[in-house]
C-alpha cells in the first residue's frame, strides 16, 4: 500500500514537473520568423613572393627578361600565348553573317574609333602584351616575344612605347624585381585608356578604379577586389568578354559566379528574368571622368580650329564627351552581329557595327544598359563599306592629312578594294556596361523605369504599354499573339 | 513569293497601326466619345463665344448635379469642375483646343483622363515629381499648398531624399524616397478613392470568398452617369497584411492593434512643418510670422536654404477609422490671430495687409512703434506683439480700418501625419524611440517662443487627457505630455511616481533599519562577546531544498535586474530593453515553475508544516523572537528557539513567509502575468482596469521584494555565525546549540 502511494507520489511529482517545464518551452518557442544568413563574403587569399633577390644583373633587352622569367616558370609563355591577350583574336571559330567561320578579335576588326589596327600596328600594338609587332611579320610564336612585365609589374614604373617595347627609360632591372600578382594598375594601363586616352572607350573603366570610393565601385571601394577577383585567371586565361571585340559570350564573366542573382523582394525578382543585373545596378556609367560619345572623323584636317583633347583634333577630328550619362537600353542575348570587313553598309543609314542580338520575343535576351559610341567614318562611296585607313603608319592620315591616301594605304594593306571615291557615313558601336557597380542605394527603384519619369522607351524595346500596367513581356506577348490569331 | 508580300505588307501596317495608336493613346484619350462643347446656356461655345461650362458640356451625357451632390471637391469650400481633375492640363483652354465647327472637339484635344498625381498635387500640399532635385517653391509660405504641407511636414515625391535640393541634415544617407508608395507607383486615387472602387478593393481583399466578384455591383452605364466622387481612404490594411511581416516585432500583436502604421514608418518629416503661426502681424512679404519646428528659423533665408533637422511626429491616442484607439502621429502648433465683431470673425492675413503694408513696405507709423532699435527693420524679436503699448496701437488700427472689438485669439491644432511613409532601414526600430522616460513619446513639444498678445491658447479637445500647456520662464509655451491620460502603459516609459516614491522609500527605510541594526550589533559585539554553548552539526537543507532556494534566488535576482532595465530602459541599458523583457518573461515561468515544484515538495513531504506557526506557543514564541531582535542578540543571548531540521522557520520568518507567498508573490505573479499577456489575452488585463493600473502594482511589488531580498540577506548573518547560516544553505549542515 505504503509502495503503491509512493509510485503515485513520484509518477505525479514526474508529471507535474515535465508540464511545468514544457509550458514555457511551448509558449517560448521563437515564432519569430529566422533570420536567413547573411552570405558571407570571403576576399580571395593573395600570394606574393618577393621576387627582387632573382635578378642580380641589369637587363639589356626585355625579352632576356622574359628569359629569365621563363626559367622558373617555363609553362607561362605557352600558356599566355593560347590567349586573346597575345593573339588579339578569339580562340573559337565564329560564325558570322554570311562569312565563312573565323576567328576574329582586335587583330582583324574594324571599329569606330581609331578604326582599325592593320597598317597601325606599331602606335596599336602598345597594348600589346608582347615586344616587337610593328608589322605584319610580328613572329607570333616567339616564346621569349611575351611581355609578362606589363600585367605583373609592382612598381609602376613600366611603360610601353611603340610596337609594345618599353620605353628607353624604364628600369628592366627595377621591374622585374618588383613583380607580382597583376592589380587594377596593370589592367588599367590599357584597358582604362583604349581608345588613345583616359576613358575614350569604356565608359565604366577609368582610374577611379584605382583608388575609387565605394559610390565608384562598390566591389573595389569597399569591398577592396582586384580585377583578377572576378576575372579570375587560370593558366594565365583571363576570362571577360568584351563585345567590341567578341560576338559571343564565351570566355565571360558574370555577376552570378558570386552573387545568388535573387532578392528578397518577390516583385524585384520578378524583374530577373528580363532584366540583366546591370540594368538596376548601373544607373549611371562615366560618373567621374567623361567617356567619348560621338566622334566625327570627317571634320579632322581643319588647320584653322584649335587641339583640344576633348572637343577637337585635326588627326582625328570632333568629338563629345559626356560625364555621368545614363545608359541607353536594348534587349540583349550575349550575342552581337559583327561588322566585318568588305561588308555591305546603306550609307544614308547608321551602321551597327557591333548591334546586340534578340528582342523581346527572345527568351535568353535581358534589357541590358549600354554605352553607345556614335562616329561618322570612312567609306567606300563606290563600293559601300567601310574602309580602314592607315592612320598612324608611315605615310598615314596623322602625318600627311591625306584621306585618299591614308585610305588607299589602309585598304591595301587590309586587302580590299578602294575605288578611290570615299565619304562620311554614320556608324554606332555599343558597349553592355558591367563595371563600376555602385551601392545597392544606388541602384534602380520602381518609379526610375515605371510610370511618368520612365527612363525606358517601352515603346523602342518591343513593349506597347508600361509592363507595370498590363504585364511584362510574356503576357504582352501572349495578347498581342493571341490578336493576331484573331 | 505573293503571300510572302502580302505577310510583309500585313506587318508593315500592323506596325503603323500600333506606333500610331501609340502616339495618340499619349496624348488623347481614344474611347471617350466625341462631344461638343457648351456654353453656361447650353449654347454651342462655337456660336455664342462664350465661356464653355463643364456642368453643361459634361452633363450632356454624365449627371453633372448628381455628381456634384456626391463630390468632396465640391461643397461650400471648395468647388472643382469636372476638367480641374479629369483634363490633363487641369482646363479646357477653348483658345488653344481645336473644335469643328459645330463645336465638336477634335479627337486630339480629348485628354480626358482618371486624375493622376499632378492633379492632386496643384492643391494637396507640395507635390514633385520628374527627375530635378526637389526644391520648395518661392512663393511657399504664401501658396495653399505650401499651408496643407506646413500642418505636417509631409512633403509628397517619389524622389529619394537624398537627391533632393533641401538643405537636410546627413542628406546623403537618405536613400529612400519622401513617400514610399509614390516611388512604387501607387497613385493618390489609388488610395483615395471612391466607395464603389473601395468597396470592390475590400471585396477584393478581404471580403468573403464567395462574393470576390459581387454581381450587385452598379452597372457600367449608372457608373458613367453617376460616378460617386466622394472620396474615401482606403486603410493601409486593405492592401497590407501586417502580421505576415513584423516578425522580429517582440508582442507583435500588441504592437500592431496600437499603434497606427505611421507610428513607426514615418518616423521623421523633413518638410516645413509649423510650430507656431502667428497671424496677428505680417511679415514684409504678407504672410504670418512662422517658425517651424523642423527647420532653422531665420527670417529672411529661403527656406531651401535653410538647415533642415527634421522632426519626429508626436504619438497621440486617437481612435481610428475603425474605432480602435491608437497612438497615431500628429503635428502640433499654435496659431494666434485678430478676431473682431460681435460673431468673432476671425481677420485674415489678406485683411491685415492694408494695416502693416504700403507699396510692400511697413508703414512708417508701424515701424515707429514696433521697431525698437530704430535701424529701420523689424527683426524676430521686434516684430511680435510682446507689450500693452504694441497691443493698444494694433488694436487702434484695426478699429481704424473698420474691424470692431479686435482682439486676439490663440489656437492650438493638430495635424495628423499620413504620407511620408517609408520602409526597409528607414523605419524606427529602436525600442528605445518609444521606450524610454526621454523617448518621443514623453518629450515636451515647443510650441512657440512667446505668446503674442500674451493670449494663451485652449487646449485642443482631442488632447486634453494627454497632455497640459505650460509657460516656460522665458515666455515660451510648450506641452506637456501626460501619458497615463492616455490610458495606456508603454514600458519603460510610463510611471507612476507615487509608486515609485513609495517603493524606494520603503527600500530606504529598510536599509537605514539594516544599517542601525548591523552597526548596534557590531559595536555591542566588544562588550558582550558571543553567547556560546556546545553546538553539533545537524543536516539542516536537504539537497532539493537548497536546489530550489538558489534557483529561487537566482531568479529574483535576475528578474529584479531584467525589470529594473526595463524600468529604467532610458538610462540603464545592458541587454537593451527587448531582451530584458524576453529574459525576464523567461525567468518570470522559471520562477513561477520552481515555485510550484517546492509546493509539490512540501505537500507530498509534508514539510509544509514548517510553516505552519504552533498556535499553543505563538505568542510568547513571537514576542520571544522579538525581544531577542531587539536587545538579545546586541548581549551576545543565544536565540531563543532552537533551529531544528523539524522546526527551520521562527514564527517571524513564518509571519514573513506567510504574507510573501500569501500575497507578494501571487500579486506579483499574477500582475506579471497580465502584463505579459496582453500580447494574447488583451482583455485580462483590461477587465481589472488596464495595464496603467496592473503595472504600478507590479512595479511596487517589486520594489517591496527588493526590501526583502535586502533584509533576507542581512538576517542571515544573525545565525550563529555571521555566515552559517549561509553555508548552510550551500552546504546543508548546520550548527545549531545543544541544550
Amino acid at each position: 500500500m505504503t509502495q503503491n502511494k509512493t509510485k503515485w507520489v513520484i509518477a505525479t511529482g514526474i508529471l507535474l514537473t515535465s508540464v511545468i517545464l514544457l509550458i514555457p518551452i511551448f509558449i517560448f518557442y521563437p515564432i519569430q520568423g529566422t533570420q536567413k544568413a547573411t552570405s558571407s563574403f570571403i576576399r580571395p587569399v593573395r600570394t606574393h613572393l618577393d621576387h627582387s633577390a632573382y635578378f642580380t644583373e641589369p637587363f639589356q633587352t626585355p625579352q632576356s627578361v622574359t628569359k629569365k622569367c621563363l626559367e622558373c616558370h617555363p609553362e607561362s609563355a605557352r600558356q599566355f600565348m593560347k590567349t586573346s591577350h597575345w593573339t588579339w583574336v578569339g580562340t573559337h571559330e565564329e560564325v558570322i553573317g554570311n562569312h565563312k567561320p573565323m576567328k576574329v578579335g582586335k587583330k582583324n576588326l574594324l571599329n569606330n574609333f581609331c578604326l582599325s589596327i592593320t597598317d597601325n600596328w606599331a602606335s596599336c600594338t602598345k597594348c600589346h602584351a608582347g615586344y616587337g609587332w610593328k608589322d605584319e611579320s610580328f613572329d607570333f610564336s616567339s616564346e621569349e616575344n611575351v611581355d609578362c612585365l606589363s600585367c605583373h609589374d609592382w612598381t609602376g614604373s613600366y611603360v610601353k612605347a611603340g610596337a609594345g617595347l618599353p620605353d628607353a627609360s624604364v628600369d628592366l632591372q627595377a621591374v622585374a624585381k618588383g613583380v607580382g600578382y597583376p592589380r587594377r594598375d596593370n589592367c588599367g594601363t590599357c584597358h582604362f585608356y583604349g581608345g588613345g586616352g583616359l576613358a575614350v572607350k569604356h565608359g565604366d573603366m577609368d582610374d577611379t578604379l584605382i583608388y575609387g570610393s565605394e559610390r565608384d565601385d562598390v566591389h573595389m571601394g569597399k569591398y577592396d577586389l582586384l580585377c583578377v577577383d572576378c576575372h579570375r585567371t587560370q593558366n594565365h586565361n583571363i576570362p571577360g568578354t568584351a563585345y567590341s571585340v567578341s560576338v559571343t559570350s564565351r570566355n565571360g564573366v558574370d555577376c552570378i559566379a558570386c552573387h545568388e542573382g535573387t532578392h528578397q523582394d518577390k516583385r524585384i525578382n520578378t524583374h530577373i528574368a528580363s532584366l540583366a543585373c546591370q540594368t538596376c545596378h548601373i544607373p549611371k556609367y562615366a560618373k567621374k571622368i567623361p567617356t567619348k560619345t560621338d566622334w566625327d572623323w570627317s571634320k579632322a584636317g581643319d588647320v584653322s580650329r584649335k587641339d583640344d583633347p576633348h572637343v577637337y583634333l585635326r588627326i582625328k577630328g570632333e568629338f563629345i564627351y559626356g560625364q555621368d550619362l545614363t545608359p541607353e537600353y536594348y534587349w540583349f542575348n550575349m550575342n552581337v552581329d559583327r561588322y566585318l570587313l568588305g561588308d555591305l553598309i546603306k550609307p544614308e543609314t547608321v551602321t551597327d557595327i557591333n548591334k546586340p542580338l534578340g528582342g523581346i520575343d527572345d527568351p535568353n535576351a535581358k534589357i541590358w544598359p549600354f554605352k553607345v559610341h556614335r562616329a561618322i567614318q570612312p567609306y567606300d562611296k563606290k563600293f559601300n563599306y567601310f574602309l580602314p585607313p592607315t592612320t598612324s603608319g608611315k605615310g598615314g592620315y596623322w602625318s600627311d592629312f591625306d584621306w585618299q591616301k591614308a585610305l588607299t594605304l589602309g585598304a591595301k594593306a587590309s586587302g580590299i578594294p578602294f575605288s578611290g571615291e570615299f565619304g562620311f557615313t554614320q556608324s554606332a558601336m555599343y558597349w553592355p556596361l558591367s563595371h563600376m557597380v555602385g551601392p545597392k542605394e544606388n541602384a534602380l527603384n520602381c518609379d526610375d523605369c515605371h510610370g511618368e519619369n520612365s527612363r525606358m522607351d517601352w515603346n523602342a524595346l518591343g513593349y506597347e504599354q508600361d509592363p507595370i500596367d498590363v504585364g511584362g513581356r510574356n503576357f504582352q506577348l501572349k495578347a498581342s499573339v493571341e490578336r493576331r490569331a484573331q | 513569293m505573293n503571300i510572302n508580300l502580302f505577310r510583309h505588307l500585313c506587318v508593315l501596317l500592323g506596325l503603323t497601326i500600333v506606333l500610331f495608336t501609340g502616339i495618340v493613346q499619349a496624348q488623347t484619350n481614344p474611347i471617350h466619345p466625341l462631344f461638343r462643347v457648351l456654353d453656361l446656356n447650353g449654347v454651342v461655345v462655337t456660336e455664342s463665344k462664350a465661356e464653355f461650362s463643364a456642368n453643361k458640356t459634361c452633363g450632356q451625357c454624365h449627371d453633372t448635379t448628381y455628381i456634384n451632390q456626391h463630390n468632396s471637391h465640391f461643397n461650400t469650400d471648395v468647388q472643382l469642375e469636372c476638367v480641374n481633375c479629369h483634363l490633363k492640363d487641369g482646363k479646357l483652354d477653348l483658345a488653344t483646343v481645336r473644335m469643328e465647327v459645330d463645336g465638336t472637339l477634335v479627337r486630339e484635344d480629348i485628354t480626358i483622363q482618371s486624375p493622376t498625381n499632378n492633379h492632386c498635387g496643384q492643391c494637396h500640399g507640395i507635390y514633385h515629381s520628374g527627375t530635378t532635385p526637389l526644391m520648395l517653391p518661392d512663393d511657399f509660405e504664401q501658396s495653399p499648398a505650401g499651408a496643407l504641407t506646413s500642418l505636417t511636414g509631409e512633403i509628397l515625391s517619389s524622389q529619394k531624399i537624398a537627391d533632393s535640393y533641401l538643405n537636410i541634415r546627413g542628406k546623403a544617407t537618405l536613400h529612400y524616397p519622401w513617400d514610399i508608395h509614390l516611388q512604387r507607383q501607387v497613385a493618390c486615387v489609388d488610395c483615395h478613392t471612391n466607395p464603389v472602387q473601395a468597396r470592390n478593393i475590400k471585396a477584393a481583399t478581404s471580403g468573403p470568398n464567395h462574393l470576390r466578384n459581387d454581381p450587385r455591383q452598379i452597372s457600367t452605364t449608372e457608373r458613367l452617369q453617376h460616378p460617386n466622387h466622394e472620396l474615401v481612404t482606403i486603410q493601409c490594411k486593405t492592401c497590407h497584411d501586417p502580421m505576415v511581416v513584423h516578425d522580429q516585432f517582440p508582442y507583435k500583436q500588441r504592437h500592431l492593434e496600437r499603434l497606427a502604421c505611421q507610428a513607426c514608418h514615418v518616423p521623421q518629416l523633413l518638410g516645413p512643418a509649423y510650430q507656431s503661426v502667428d497671424q496677428t502681424v505680417l511679415t514684409e512679404t504678407g504672410t504670418a510670422m512662422i517658425e517651424y519646428r523642423s527647420m532653422e528659423n531665420s527670417r529672411g533665408t529661403s527656406l531651401n536654404a535653410r538647415f533642415i533637422e527634421g522632426y519626429t511626429p508626436y504619438l497621440f491616442v486617437q481612435s481610428d477609422a475603425v474605432g480602435d484607439e491608437k497612438f497615431s502621429p500628429f503635428n502640433v502648433f499654435t496659431r494666434w490671430f485678430w478676431v473682431s465683431g460681435s460673431m468673432k470673425e476671425p481677420v485674415s492675413p489678406e485683411q491685415l495687409k492694408p494695416v502693416f503694408l504700403e507699396n510692400g513696405t511697413y508703414r512708417p507709423s508701424i515701424l515707429s512703434v514696433f521697431d525698437q532699435n530704430k535701424d529701420g527693420e523689424l527683426t524676430l524679436k521686434e516684430l511680435r506683439l510682446d507689450s500693452d503699448e504694441k497691443i493698444l496701437f494694433m488694436k487702434r488700427q484695426l478699429q481704424a480700418s473698420g474691424f470692431e472689438n479686435p482682439e486676439i485669439t490663440g489656437k492650438l491644432e493638430v495635424g495628423k501625419v499620413h504620407h511620408g511613409i517609408v520602409r526597409g532601414a528607414g523605419v524606427a526600430r529602436d525600442c528605445r524611440f518609444c521606450h524610454g522616460e526621454d523617448s518621443r513619446m514623453n518629450r515636451e513639444i515647443k510650441l512657440a517662443s512667446y505668446l503674442p498678445g500674451n493670449v494663451m491658447p485652449p487646449m485642443a479637445e482631442s488632447l486634453t487627457s494627454q497632455a497640459e500647456l505650460t509657460v516656460k520662464t522665458d515666455g515660451s509655451l510648450s506641452l506637456q505630455r501626460n501619458l497615463s491620460g492616455s490610458g495606456f502603459y508603454v514600458l519603460g516609459t510610463t510611471k507612476s511616481r507615487l509608486v515609485d516614491r513609495a517603493g524606494l522609500l520603503f527600500l530606504f527605510l529598510t536599509c537605514l533599519v539594516i544599517l542601525g541594526h548591523g552597526g548596534y550589533r557590531f559595536y555591542s559585539l566588544k562588550r558582550y562577546p558571543p553567547h556560546h554553548t556546545n553546538t553539533s552539526i545537524v543536516y539542516m537543507y536537504t539537497f532539493y531544498e537548497r536546489l530550489w532556494h538558489w534557483t529561487s534566488a537566482l531568479s529574483i535576482l535576475l528578474l529584479m535586474f531584467t525589470g529594473f532595465e526595463i524600468h529604467y530602459s532610458w538610462n540603464f541599458s545592458v541587454l537593451g530593453i527587448d531582451r530584458a523583457v524576453y529574459l525576464h518573461n523567461i525567468l518570470a515561468f522559471i520562477m513561477i515553475a520552481n515555485a510550484f515544484l517546492s509546493l509539490f515538495y512540501h505537500l507530498a513531504s509534508a514539510e509544509i508544516r514548517q510553516y505552519f506557526p504552533r498556535m499553543k506557543s505563538f505568542v510568547t514564541d513571537t514576542m520571544a523572537q522579538i525581544r531577542y531582535y531587539t536587545s538579545g542578540i546586541f548581549k551576545g543571548e543565544p536565540h531563543p528557539l532552537q533551529k531544528t531540521p523539524d522546526r527551520k522557520l521562527n514564527p517571524l520568518q513564518q509571519i514573513t513567509y506567510l504574507v510573501i507567498l500569501n500575497i507578494l508573490l501571487p500579486t506579483q505573479v499574477l500582475t506579471g502575468l497580465l502584463m505579459w499577456g496582453v500580447e494574447r489575452w488583451p482583455e485580462l488585463s483590461l477587465a481589472i482596469g488596464g495595464l496603467t493600473w496592473v503595472a504600478p502594482i507590479h512595479t511596487l511589488c517589486s520594489w517591496l521584494f527588493f526590501s526583502f531580498v535586502i533584509l533576507h540577506v542581512y538576517l542571515t548573518t544573525t545565525g550563529h555565525t555571521v555566515t552559517s547560516n549561509i553555508k548552510a544553505m550551500i552546504g546543508g549542515f548546520d550548527k545549531v546549540d545543544v541544550d
